[in-house]
């Protein structure tokens, strides 16, 4: 019945504020009423290192809780532009104060990362997309664990270790974190605080430098089997660049244990590429795949494999035949503009492939 | 002739290719082709300026332009509420009236122009903005941004000019159904909604057997979805909330919609119909190169000279050969556009039409009296 009301009150909303949806009005009183879309206010932010911060958030209406080792896709406006990047969730999930955290590591010529970890006010908002990710302790928070992480690779593992924590479970645990310095080390000084409140987890931390990673420090079974001496009777979790993930898939596998091994791959970095360059063009939903050579436009190419896209002037100004991009880059053929965000709308008239590219048409 | 240009129409668009440039036809703007590429070149670099800076404070401009909008339909509407005391009745219906004109013009026209789609905002883009209007965005995606301003001014293919009601041009074929085209356009200009919303069925194509009745009657079942929710809205909806007090909100939102069609029906008008302006053929258009291409949006379109408030209002069609020039450049930097895109045109002797709105109006009004006659 009280349900009832409610869908047919919502109803008579929308037919009021048609064509925009309720949540356009809503909005003009607080963003984060919203319903549609989830939006969050930055509350607080925490400087963790010189390069790297903690992002208070609390999210509106339409946020649901979080799994420990989760991440969140944030939206912000830089400069006018929506940017979209997912960030690991810090926080015990489910917090009273209803608040989120996300650990952010500014990283070179990274536009995102910097805005957050530098140019961010409390008060902001931002957009969130509903956690995501399998990287979870799931049934194993009581089984003896590893954790392996390098850099900012260390925040899902705190957001695990916080709520393992919080939870008042007796840890057993061992932690090997890399990272460039001491000082570059998120949360090094919580993890030797949580190691010294809990005997059964032990915390180790190998600072690599800026270059490659010194050979003493490299991930080995040798080294393995000095630091954690039972490595292979422990759930591991791993998460940092690929080289260190692919060390330890190789030692896990060699020992039989592969499915042991969980590991969190960071998104890997989409760089613009300038000028041409050939690569192989998928439409991802008509499952069509096709070479392009990075000269002629992608609506030509699907074409040619069989498509029929919706189009209209063929030279740019339309917009009707905009497609979202999925990975890859693009170029447009007018201004060498590259656009090589996931969720880009691509005008395909005038826009070719740059390498390899994957378009939702 | 005849038919050669009807096998042509069927291929659909045969866009010629940026890159090609040949000089079969004499462009109407009287340049070479060189000339063109040249000017083409110029273009191609004032909107490359635009994209190379477009930022922050355009975002900002959109938001507050869209805030501004929201906020005066609410007041508008909870004004009406009180139209018994005629002070809130004018008020209301000022605010709404606004509010309207705001949302169809500055923010959803341009919108779905795709002019700030570049921001990367999922609910201020073209490919997801409906508008206040009981057009349905995607219909009048095709019929204005593809049709028309792919082929502006061009007599059998764009078809705005005259909206194939009115006779606009003295090349196209006159009837006795003309005589009667004064009162049309009053019509069309109190409807107008309703007129923009047929207009992309082509019931003459329908007549003509170039397209097939159910695609026209799938149309038709969207316009009469989105207009019933319109008119639902407008006229039964709000007017019941008030309840014994339903009369002012009724006669406020249809004097709102009214206001709408004839500001919107003016501005468009004075866009494309004002003396001085030019139609083509489709000789015209055979092997346009881009610079060609550009130089046609300037002898098609004419700009109407006005405050900053009027420039907003009008959705900044008020710089119409900007916009042609560059439909999907945010409607904020027409204005400083302006200059430059006139200073190049006088360079190349293109014709820049720009006048008062009265002069412009004007001529528009006198053109639709005189092609009601023959010739």
């Amino acid at each position: 019945m009280f349900t009832n009301v409610l869908e047919r009150t919502a109803r008579f909303g929308a037919t009021l504020s048609s064509p925009l949806p309720v949540d356009a009005f809503v909005r003009l009183v607080d963003p984060l009423w919203s319903s549609t879309v989830c939006r969050a206010r930055v509350t607080r932010i925490m400087r963790e290192t010189p390069d790297a911060a903690s992002i208070v958030l609390r999210p509106g209406r339409g946020w649901e809780s979080h799994q420990a080792g989760q991440w969140i896709a944030v939206g912000v406006d830089i400069d006018g532009v929506r940017h979209r990047r997912p960030y690991s969730l810090t926080s015990v999930p489910e917090r009273v104060d209803g608040c989120i955290t996300i650990t952010v590591q500014a990283v070179p010529d990274g536009v995102v990362s910097n805005f957050l970890v530098h140019q961010l006010q409390v008060g902001d908002i931002v957009h969130l997309d509903p956690p995501n990710g399998d990287f979870t302790l799931g049934s194993h928070s009581s089984s003896p664990l590893l954790f392996i992480t390098g850099g900012s690779g260390v925040t899902p593992v705190m957001g695990m270790l916080r709520t393992l924590d919080a939870a008042n479970i007796a840890l057993d645990a061992v932690h090997l974190h890399y990272a460039a310095s001491p000082d570059q080390a998120i949360f090094a000084d919580e993890l030797r605080r949580l190691a010294v409140r809990h005997s059964g987890f032990g915390f180790k931390f190998g600072a690599t430098g800026t270059g490659p990673i010194p050979p003493e420090l490299a991930l080995t079974t040798r080294r393995l089997d000095a630091l954690c001496p039972d490595w292979s009777a422990r759930e591991t979790w791993i998460c940092g660049p690929a080289p260190l993930l692919a060390a330890a898939e190789a030692i896990w596998e060699s020992a039989g244990i592969s499915d042991q091994l969980h590991s969190e791959r960071f998104q890997p970095s989409l760089t613009a590429t300038n000028g041409t360059k050939a690569g192989i063009v998928q439409f991802l939903d008509s499952g069509v795949e096709t070479p392009g050579d990075g000269t002629r436009p992608l609506l030509e190419l699907a074409e040619e494999a069989g498509l029929s896209p919706k189009h209209g002037c063929r030279m740019g100004i339309c917009h009707t035949c905009v497609v979202r991009l999925n990975s890859g880059s693009v170029l447009d053929l007018r201004d060498g503009r590259i656009q090589s965000d996931e969720g880009d709308f691509v005008q395909i008239c005038v826009s070719a492939p740059c390498g390899d590219v994957s378009l939702e048409l | 002739m005849t038919s050669t240009l009807s096998v042509e129409r069927e291929t659909d668009h045969t866009i010629v290719p940026i890159t090609t440039l040949r000089t079969v036809h004499q462009h109407p703007s009287g340049l070479d082709a060189d000339e063109l590429e040249a000017f083409g070149k110029l273009m191609d670099d004032l909107r490359n300026e635009i994209i190379s800076n477009r930022g922050k404070a355009d975002a900002d401009y959109i938001h507050r332009v869209i805030a501004v909008q929201r906020r005066l339909e609410v007041a508008g509407r909870l004004a009406l509420f009180a139209g018994v005391f005629p002070p809130f009745w004018v008020a209301g219906a000022a605010m709404l009236s606004t509010a309207k004109i705001l949302e169809n013009m500055e923010i959803g026209h341009n919108v779905m122009h795709g002019q700030w789609d570049w921001m990367r905002d999922p609910e201020i883009h073209s490919s997801t903005w409906e508008w206040d209007n009981v057009c349905p965005s995607d219909q009048w995606k095709h019929s204005h941004n593809e049709i028309h301003h792919t082929w502006t001014n061009v007599i059998g293919r764009d078809r705005d000019v005259g909206y194939g009601i009115l006779r606009i041009d003295e090349r196209q074929p006159w009837s006795k159904v003309a005589l009667g085209q004064p009162v049309y356009a009053a019509v069309l200009a109190t409807l107008f909604q309703w007129g923009v919303a047929l207009h992309d069925v082509e019931i003459e194509e329908v007549m003509k057997g170039r397209k097939t009745k159910v695609d026209a009657k799938a149309q038709l079942a969207a316009i009469a979805k989105k207009g019933g929710r319109q008119l639902l809205k407008d006229y039964v909806l709000f007017p019941a909330m008030a309840g014994p007090f339903f009369l002012p909100v009724l006669a406020g939102n249809l004097t709102a919609n009214v206001v709408r069609n004839l500001w919107t029906f003016s501005i468009i008008f004075c866009g494309h119909f004002p003396d001085g302006v030019e139609r083509f053929t489709e000789e015209d258009v055979v092997d346009e190169s881009r610079g060609g291409w550009y130089a046609r949006q300037v002898l098609g379109s004419a700009n109407i000279e006005g405050s900053k408030v009027f420039h907003i209002l009008s959705g900044n069609l008020s710089h119409q050969i900007e916009h042609h020039l560059f439909p999907d450049l945010p409607s904020n930097r027409y204005g400083e556009l302006a200059p430059k895109v006139r200073a190049i045109c006088e360079q190349y002797g293109i014709p820049y039409n720009s006048r008062s709105f009265s002069r412009q109006f004007g001529s528009v009004i006198r053109r639709i009296a005189r092609r009601a006659l023959p010739g």
